[in-house]
């Protein structure tokens, strides 16, 4: 459905973008950053998703994004609450 | 002086469209310092008095706040009515920064209460 | 040109320029200097890089049940991202990532000095009744 040349650079860039995070994971400094890092991940995989549906034309794309985005948060919620110790 | 009830989904529609181009544009900024080469922010951190919100609506501030790019809200204390907000670009100026978070926080007074004050200052608008 | 050609074609500048802004967000994470100037870069993607990529979608997929789908999805992006930031920058003050020195001013750091908040200092009491249950 999308021109094999755009998937390739949607998820070339996107594939930048998770490199970047991993090494901002790596070099830390603080927990806070490993988290902000693992969030971008999440959302260039949302991209990933995307475009992999639309390049080979699942039906259900839109529906993976939906609920993608719907539950994201919680992951990035867990982050936090488990930086604290448990505490809120 | 308040506003009319019936002129609240008109008031609703303009929160909405204000927040909308906020957000484009501040994204851009946000992004347009981290492309250009060299350019570090100039963040500041101030304390904001909040007015009287009720719970929906102060979550909703915090999530506007939080959405356009260049503000962040770090810390919320609903007894004390308080809250801190980092910026990107406050280079300094505490008090430019605190009033336009005042100012998101009458227009969305404004874009979601039947009866809210007519303008900021509680004066007729013009 | 036809219609078809104008929708992958506008479809596409969407996928490409919202990838773009993910791109540009995952450099402000290295570039940045704390962990609150880089939550802002994220917020960029968050919001604006993965919104353009779900109206991309739209675009190119195009029907009424899936502009209704992609409406519901950037809301609840944007809200459920705003909550993350939100989580996230507050329980990394309180576990001690302290903003870099040209962050001027600095009104929470100065609050810290006072009695009545000093409990952030043990990252406990600030905040505690905000909306985080």
């Amino acid at each position: 459905m999308i021109p094999d040349v755009v998937a390739a650079i949607v998820i070339g860039l996107l594939a930048i973008a998770v490199v970047l995070a991993v090494v901002r994971i790596v070099r830390g400094p603080t927990p806070g950053d490993t988290a902000v890092a693992g969030d971008l991940i999440f959302f260039a995989f949302i991209g990933i998703v995307a475009v992999f549906g639309l390049a080979f034309s699942i039906d259900a794309v839109i529906d993976i994004v939906l609920i993608a985005a719907i539950l994201g948060f919680l992951s990035i919620l867990s982050l936090a609450r488990l930086l604290q110790g448990g505490q809120r | 002086m308040t506003t009319s009830p019936w002129s609240l989904p008109v008031r609703a529609l303009a929160l909405l469209g204000w927040f909308i181009r906020q957000f484009i544009v501040t994204s851009v900024q946000v992004s347009a310092l981290i492309l250009t080469p060299g350019r570090q922010p100039q963040p500041g951190i101030v304390r904001v008095e909040l007015d009287e919100l009720s719970d929906a609506e102060l979550t909703l501030l915090v999530a506007i706040i939080t959405i356009t790019p260049d503000t962040l809200v770090i810390a919320v204390d609903r007894q004390a009515r308080t809250m801190f907000v980092h910026g990107m670009f406050v280079a300094g100026d505490a008090e430019a920064f605190r009033s336009s978070l005042l100012d998101t926080q009458a227009r969305l007074v404004r874009g979601v209460r039947w009866r809210a004050p007519a303008s900021r200052t509680g004066k007729e608008m013009p | 040109m036809t219609a078809e050609l104008a929708v992958t074609i506008v479809g596409s500048a969407l996928l490409i320029l919202g990838a773009f802004v993910i791109a540009s967000a995952a450099i402000g994470l290295i570039r940045l200097p704390d962990l609150y100037t880089r939550t802002s870069a994220i917020g960029t993607a968050a919001g604006l890089g993965v919104s353009l990529i779900i109206v991309g979608v739209v675009v190119l997929d195009f029907s009424a049940l899936n502009l209704l789908k992609g409406v519901i999805a950037i809301v609840a992006q944007l809200l459920t991202s705003a909550i993350g930031s939100f989580a996230l920058a507050r329980s990394g003050y309180l576990t001690g990532s302290r903003p870099v020195a040209t962050t001027a001013p600095d009104e929470l750091a100065d609050s810290a000095a006072s009695p009545r908040d000093r409990q952030i200092d043990d990252g406990r009491a600030l905040g505690d009744d905000s909306a985080t249950s």
